[in-house]
């Protein structure tokens, strides 16, 4: 008997610390709360900083405009167009403006000269067609096609093919290198006004995979029969983004002139002769006698190969006045019907910038549909997603050091009602059930 | 005692806090530096031989094709060509939305009616043309006041000689009045004597004449009155014989006695005759010697008056002062006729131009409303050439403007295309006019040059190679590449080309300056805007201030884009 009142004893002061306990546990929440909400805090602002410095080329307006008082916006115009032979042939222009020609750049460029020297006095891009040669807005253009590259070696005087690779060819114009910035394992990119057409540049892993060195300058590729000199070597990013984005894949890149030269044109045959691919482009579009489709070609079989991605860095006096000027200058473009996806990279990871992009959802999804995106916009699409989970992290942990803040007001102020040191051990925890009756209520 | 050993607790917890973030700090420090600090790869410029091409990229321009242009405010119904479409001469290009309510014309025929209605009521105002009598007053005015200054001023200046000469005058009319008072005394006393003496022969006559009326009325016979011219003549009685005294008067007459009176009655009107004879001579004298002295006086009046006026006369500077205020007022009124009648002049040819304006903008409007009315009536924009369809820039639904370029129109065959490409000075050396430049992009079938001229922008360091293409497959915007010939020359500062950047003012590299400080060595890297002398894609000759000195090293790989001044971390190559 006396046992089990021990125990029942035993039991009720168990239970009254235990209570006790959770009481102390439940009023030391606030800090454990404010803990998880700086390491929400310091996750979200860490990843965020990594993730948009791991993408450089979005922020080459800053570069570019390096102290100079004049603001500089970037921005990017991507394009359809259709690739008769799959990934392996260039993308040439598609009937209906959705397509932007090499043509198009001339006009572009134009309306782009007037913009910038009537709005903010800037001098011009650094072309030929124009007068004056002062620098103040730059531009770029680029297309990507998947080719197969042949490494070789002259041994007794004999060419020998040594490997062979699947290569993203990226065909550039215009000052690309303003644009992306690269670092350089050897020698140096493609000059915008060209010494030899036929250079390449390519990256780190295909001059691993080809010469295992990147001391491989002045080595020599096969493309369609077409040989080029590797004139640098550039590294690719190593990041999970850029990894999925592809960047780790070969790569390589040539002038956008030099498309003509290995892919051939309507009317003339390329050296290899590979250029029967372009034979077929009847069945895609006006490319021969077939009958009507939506391809570009000129009268007398001239392809257009489609510029996908066009890219300026303008001056602009007055904020975002370089956006309206950019998306004038497209030939095709309207509101209701852009035709193009434009893209404003300069502030396009900022916080209320990441959101619009996020919201409403699926529709940014939906612009961008049906849009072939290189590389490195894939790479920032990527990075605005995870920006947009890493600012929603920042965000819970701001919620919740405020909820933390909160709480530990209201325990000082129950502090000062009672002093937990004057109550006897049942007050105190009539007390402290009060108070905790209290704080739930509240 | 309890507190005492709680605060000492509390001590102990935060030594061992401090011990544990410093231990972390320490373990991360290369981590947290790695963050912050970009590491870079650097090499010392080299002086080197470079080979390069004279390269340069243009675009292609068509210089004989056809613009078509826009019909202002009409909105595209259907584009019925593409880019790269033949097409001939009249085909329709698109076709157009009929216009029923053109704003434009509507707004114009408004502005047209207004401008009318200004005009006609412009007409019908009366002419208003300026007045300038009061000026003209003014003038008259000012005129008189520096003729009276000038009067003055010569007369002050004359104040002298007028002074003297008058003085004279009162000096030698005094004189003459005195002698002529003295004639004029005289005469008058001789007048006044005279007349008391007719008076006196009159004193005497009366009694006689009152003795004749008595005789008469007595009965006394009268003489007989002497016949007239014209009288009956009586003959005198031959026998009488007249008894007459002293005077020949008969005193055996009957009428002795009044004969007597009449005789010394006709005596005394001799006397007095011969009286009023000498007074009437007197009085002569007198009037002359009175007018003579009231000359006199008048002169010396005179002279006194214009003394007194010399009296009052100002000085000759205050004299002078007021001919040229006077002067000057006669300026400032006539300034001001001028410079009314001037500004007048622009009023009216300010109103004449409104007037020309308005007319003009009259005809204008005129001419545009009969085209826009002749415009709404065109439905189709049609090919002005034959050729192909080039740069459309219309779709459906577009609203046109009267300046749009909606396509251009490249003749099918002898296109005459050209290229302007730019050449350093240096290369263009070597290029001559009819030179065929080597292209090595672009399916050209030639390129020759047609002209050669300074750039306006860099006259003596740049040139504007103008070329003709050859063949019938270059088309407007294309951009080729040519090649002018190789160049191999040494410089003395040649590094990797990815050594050399890029902003909006220049090109530039970063140079790494070292400096030793207690904590270790310290890398910054500092901006130098270079000039690139040459490159072949590889390397890139350059030059820079202080780059030719032997150890200066250049950044040529760079982890992160740099800024001047940044510090960084110099990194081993191999450790890729």
């Amino acid at each position: 008997m006396r046992i089990i009142e021990k125990t029942k004893s035993f039991l009720n002061r168990e239970k009254g610390k235990a209570k006790v306990r959770l009481l102390k546990l439940i009023m030391g929440a606030p800090f454990w709360i404010i803990v998880a909400a700086l390491i929400l805090i310091a996750f979200g602002a860490g990843r965020a900083i990594y993730l948009t410095d791991t993408r450089p080329d979005q922020y080459m307006a800053e570069v570019w405009q390096n102290g100079s008082e004049t603001s500089f916006r970037h921005m990017t115009v991507y394009a359809g167009g259709i690739r008769p032979g799959g990934d392996t042939t260039p993308m040439v222009c598609a009937e209906g403006g959705k397509s932007i020609r090499l043509a198009d750049i001339t006009e572009i460029r134009k309306s782009l000269q007037s913009s910038a020297s009537s709005g903010s006095e800037s001098s011009g891009k650094n072309t030929t067609f124009r007068e004056d040669r002062l620098k103040g807005w730059e531009d770029c253009y680029s297309s990507t096609v998947m080719a197969k590259i042949d490494a070789i070696e002259y041994r007794e005087g004999r060419e020998i093919t040594t490997d062979t690779a699947d290569v993203q060819l990226v065909a550039v114009g215009g000052n690309y290198k303003a644009f992306h910035p690269f670092r350089f394992m050897s020698g140096g990119f493609l000059p915008e006004t060209p010494v030899d057409t036929y250079q390449i540049v390519i990256n780190d892993v295909l001059a691993w995979k080809f010469y295992r060195s990147y001391d491989v300058t002045g080595n020599t590729l096969i493309i369609n029969g077409q040989m080029f000199t590797i004139i640098g070597v550039v590294e690719e990013k190593n990041t999970k983004v850029a990894e999925l984005a592809g960047e780790q894949s070969n790569r390589a890149f040539i002038y956008f002139s030099a498309l003509e030269k290995i892919y051939g044109n309507g009317s003339e045959p390329s050296a290899s002769g590979d250029s029967s691919d372009y034979a077929d482009f009847a069945d895609y579009g006006d490319y021969g006698e077939k009958g009507a489709g939506t391809g570009s070609a000129t009268g007398n079989g001239y392809i257009d190969y489609a510029v996908q991605c066009y890219e300026a860095m303008l001056p602009e006096l007055v904020k975002g006045v370089g956006v309206s000027d950019f998306k004038n200058a497209m030939p095709n473009y309207s509101i209701s019907n852009p035709q193009v996806y434009v893209v404003n990279n300069t502030g396009r990871f900022g916080v209320t910038r990441v959101f619009d992009t996020a919201f409403p959802l699926g529709e940014t999804d939906r612009q961008r549909l049906g849009y072939e995106f290189p590389y490195w916009e894939v790479a920032a699409q990527m990075t605005e997603q995870r920006l947009l989970y890493d600012y929603i992290l920042i965000g819970i942990g701001i919620l919740l050091i405020f909820i933390g803040c909160v709480m530990i007001a209201l325990k000082f102020r129950a502090k000062r009602a009672v002093k937990p040191e004057e109550l006897d051990d049942e007050e105190e925890e009539d007390v402290l059930e009060t108070d905790t009756k209290d704080l739930l209520l509240r | 005692m309890a507190k005492g050993s709680r605060r000492r607790a509390k001590v102990i917890k935060a030594m061992i806090a401090f011990v544990i973030i410093l231990a972390l700090l320490t373990f991360f420090s290369n981590t947290i530096m790695n963050l912050t600090i970009p590491k870079v790869m650097g090499t010392y410029a080299s002086r080197g031989n470079l080979s390069y091409s004279n390269s340069a990229r243009g675009q292609i321009t068509v210089d004989n094709q056809t613009e078509v242009k826009g019909l202002d405010g009409r909105t595209v119904e259907q584009v019925l060509v593409g880019n790269y479409d033949t097409v001939q001469k009249g085909d329709t290009i698109c076709t157009l939305k009929t216009m029923e309510d053109s704003e434009e014309l509507q707004t114009k025929k408004e502005t047209l009616q207004t401008y009318e209605r200004t005009a006609e009521y412009e007409a019908r105002k009366p002419s208003n043309q300026p007045d300038y009598s009061s000026y003209y007053d003014t003038i008259n005015t000012c005129k008189e006041t520096l003729a009276a200054a000038k009067d003055t001023l010569s007369q002050v200046r004359n104040k002298s000689s007028v002074e003297s000469t008058n003085q004279a005058i009162i000096d030698e009319e005094s004189v003459k009045a005195v002698s002529l008072e003295a004639s004029v005394d005289a005469a008058a006393k001789t007048v006044e004597d005279i007349k008391k003496d007719i008076d006196a022969i009159d004193a005497a006559i009366a009694p006689l004449q009152s003795q004749i009326e008595v005789y008469k009325a007595l009965g006394t016979p009268t003489p007989t009155p002497t016949p007239g011219p014209g009288d009956p003549v009586t003959p005198p009685d031959p026998s009488y014989v007249p008894n007459l005294d002293g005077d020949g008067l008969d005193k055996n007459s009957p009428t002795y006695e009044m004969d007597k009176l009449i005789f010394k009655i006709d005596q005394y009107e001799e006397q007095k005759t011969a009286l009023k004879s000498q007074l009437s001579s007197a009085q002569d004298r007198l009037d002359e010697a009175a007018a003579a002295l009231a000359e006199s006086q008048g002169k010396i009046a005179d002279a006194k008056a214009e003394l007194a006026l010399l009296d009052a006369l100002p000085s000759e500077t205050a004299a002078q002062n007021a001919v040229t205020a006077a002067q000057n007022a006669l300026n400032a009124a006539q300034k001001s006729l001028n410079d009314q009648q001037i500004n007048d002049g622009i009023t009216r040819d300010q109103a004449q131009d409104d007037i020309d304006k308005r007319n003009n903008d009259i005809e204008k409007l005129k001419k545009e409303i009969a085209e826009l009315e002749a415009m709404s009536k065109v439905t189709e924009i049609k090919a002005p050439a034959s050729g192909y369809i080039y740069n459309i820039s219309i779709a459906k639904d577009d609203v046109l403007t009267a300046k749009q370029v909606i396509t251009y129109i490249l003749p099918e065959t002898d296109r005459v295309c050209s290229v302007t490409f730019s050449f350093s000075a240096q290369a263009a050396q070597n290029i001559y006019i009819g030179m065929d430049l080597e292209v090595t992009s672009g399916f050209i079938e030639g390129c020759t040059v047609a002209s050669m001229k300074p750039d306006p922008n860099d006259p003596r360091g740049t040139r504007l190679v103008k070329c003709i293409i050859q063949g019938n497959d270059a088309w407007p915007g294309e951009e080729i590449t040519v090649n002018a010939g190789k160049g191999n020359d040494n410089y003395k500062c040649v590094v990797p080309a990815s050594a050399v950047n890029q902003d909006n003012s220049n090109d530039f590299v970063y140079v790494i300056e070292g400096s030793s400080t207690p904590l270790g060595d310290k890398y910054t890297v500092k901006r130098v805007d270079v000039t690139i002398e040459a490159t072949d894609g590889m390397v890139t000759a350059i030059k820079g201030e202080g780059l030719d000195k032997y150890d200066v090293m250049i950044v040529y790989r760079s982890e992160k884009p740099l800024e001047d001044g940044q510090r960084v971390r110099l990194e081993d190559y191999k450790a890729k």
